[in-house]
């Protein structure tokens, strides 16, 4: 998988800073989607890039912080560095404790910034791998047959093929061709990733009985 | 020195005489050329010159240079026949070479005899000590002005470093833009190029805000000058604009096409301006965001005293209490928690002394309006 270009989304009313900050990271070699309101931000479709979201704390009407807020709402995961006029602590404890990834003060220096940037878009890529592993074994899962499933919750709590078989009524032989399909739908190489699958997808004899 | 031929005989004679030589005003006679006829002691006092070397002058000669030319035309008048008598403030400069401010009242007495002739009669008040008081009233006064400004701006500073702030910031990163730019094998130079255009135009807008800001700072008295009001406006908004969004109050601008001139000190003004923002942005703290509207209009309205330039800055905060629109303007008056309450009464002092009214109205829903008027220049 060839990884796309990030982007990096930019709100700043004040119109001369904010084409500052657009023509730096031009010449950084960074791609560059600028907004002057929080609202025009919101409004505007995103593509499905590694990107991160500078934002400015004072912005008129729908500020900074609450921005950050409506963003959790619908996209938990996008990662913001504000950048403030004047630093202000309690504001920028509240930002951080809302998961910001840095809280910069105007002026900012250009290896602070770019640093936050690059720092920003390694979390959202690697935040977007997941996210589409994730996916992807939900797909697989998707693919068994409801006993199978009740076997694979069974499995990777370590419960033998035997003691499976007991508590179905079924034969030993069955129970391991049934363990053998959820391996080989699963994609699972050995035991011990068919465990950390079950785990990534929360997988557990409560919510499979 | 010949005796006035007006002066009668006899008892009144004698009690004019008494009269005229220990009253505490100065009183003169003198010739149709200036010339002293007579001077009481009052006046001689007051000059430091014997009656008898007063025989050899002319209250011209006494006159300081600056106020001769002035006194001469009043005079010139009087004997025309054109005014019954005159009124000089003027400064003398005594014996010792010392300048004093007197109240000079003339009045022509004709010579019975012979039409065209006559004497001057003048009462002759000192009020050197009257007008120093004056002045040290209105160097507090402008002093007083002064340091509430200065301490308005002190409370702005947060701002007014945002305001620098900004362009600073923009400066910072098109220079890093640029050295971007030019660290590259083939520069660009057009995108250098865009970025020196934006660093000039932003170090113009920060060295303009610092220019408002010395301005305000400034002590000095500028004489009343020619001044569009709406350029006194756009000035102040700069200066408070960016701490009034951070307060989430929006401005709204109502400025009449071509306002006349008015005379004034546009500092001055902008601190009165300053004040009437300040305050009506205090007044909408604890509204909803939505009722956080300042609106400052300016137009011209004829008044009882003429036509004027009427200013007025209208919010939709907690209004006036009662009946305490006039208390507003006492000083030491306030509502706040933090206020000296001097703003107002400065404000109203400075419009007064521009020949000008400063009011406030209840609006009719919420909130107050302030309105000054100023005299258009003639």
């Amino acid at each position: 998988m060839s990884s796309p270009e990030p982007l990096i989304f930019l709100v700043d009313d004040d119109d001369s800073f904010r084409e500052a900050l657009r023509r730096l990271l031009t010449s950084a070699g960074l791609r560059v989607e600028a907004f002057t309101t929080a609202q025009a931000f919101l409004d505007a479709k995103r593509p499905e890039v590694p990107s991160c979201l500078v934002l400015d704390v004072d912005l008129p009407g729908l500020g900074g912080l609450d921005l950050q807020r409506e963003l959790r709402a619908v996209d938990a995961t996008l990662p913001i560095i504000f950048l403030t006029g004047h630093g202000d602590i309690p504001m920028s404890v509240r930002a951080m404790k809302a998961g910001a990834v840095e809280f910069l003060t105007k002026p900012v220096r250009q290896e602070d910034l770019l640093g936050a940037i690059t720092q920003a878009i390694e979390r959202d890529r690697v935040e977007r791998e997941q996210r589409a592993e994730l996916a992807q074994l939900r797909g697989r899962y998707a693919l068994l047959t409801a006993r199978e499933r009740e076997v694979m919750a069974r499995i990777v709590v370590g419960l033998l093929n035997k003691q499976i078989a007991a508590e179905f009524g079924t034969l030993e032989s069955t129970v391991k061709e049934q363990r053998a399909r959820v391996m080989k739908k699963m994609q699972a190489d050995s035991f011990a990733q068919l465990v950390r699958i079950a785990a990534r997808l929360e997988i557990s004899r409560k919510t499979q009985p | 020195m010949t005796q006035p031929t007006f002066e009668q005989s006899g008892a009144a004679a004698g009690r004019w005489q008494a009269f005229f030589e220990n009253t505490s005003v100065g009183i003169v006679i003198t010739n149709q050329d200036g010339r002293f006829v007579r001077a009481n002691a009052a006046y001689q006092h007051m000059l430091g010159y014997s009656e008898r070397e007063l025989a050899h002058m002319s209250y011209i000669d006494l006159t300081v240079e600056a106020d001769r030319k002035g006194n001469l035309l009043l005079a010139d008048e009087l004997a025309a026949g054109l005014r019954q008598s005159m009124q000089i403030q003027k400064r003398y400069r005594r014996k010792d070479g010392q300048i004093i401010w007197v109240n000079v009242s003339g009045n022509i007495i004709p010579l019975g005899t012979s039409p065209g002739s006559y004497y001057l009669a003048a009462v002759v008040q000192d009020v050197t000590e009257r007008k120093r008081a004056e002045d040290a009233l209105r160097e507090a006064q402008l002093e007083l002005a002064h340091v509430t400004r200065v301490t308005t701006l002190g409370e702005l500073a947060a701002s007014i470093a945002h305001e620098v702030n900004q362009p600073l910031g923009a400066i910072i990163a098109d220079a890093s833009a640029c050295l971007n730019w030019l660290a590259a094998e083939q520069p660009n130079l057009d995108q250098v190029r865009d970025s020196l255009r934006a660093i000039v135009s932003d170090g113009e807008r920060a060295a303009k805000v610092l220019t408002r800001i010395r301005a305000l700072l400034s002590r000095s008295r500028v004489a009343h000058q020619a001044c569009d009001v709406a350029c006194v406006i756009r000035d102040v908004l700069a200066v408070v604009g960016s701490d009034l969004a951070r307060q989430s109050v929006s401005i709204h601008t109502e400025l009449a096409q071509g306002l006349p001139v008015v005379m004034a000190d546009p500092i001055q003004l902008q601190q009165v301006l300053l004040n009437l923002l300040l305050n009506a942005a205090e007044a909408s703290k604890q509204l909803p965001t939505d009722r956080r509207r300042v609106r400052v209009a300016a137009g011209v309205e004829h008044l009882v005293d003429g036509p004027c330039v009427v200013v007025a800055v209208q919010d939709a905060g907690v209004g006036l209490s009662g009946n305490d629109s006039e208390r507003l303007f006492e000083p030491f008056y306030t509502t706040k928690v933090n206020g000296l309450g001097m703003g107002l009464s400065i404000s109203r002092s400075i419009i007064e002394s521009h020949g000008g009214r400063l009011w406030a109205t209840a609006n009719a829903d919420h909130g107050a309006t302030f309105h000054f008027a100023l005299p258009l220049a003639r």
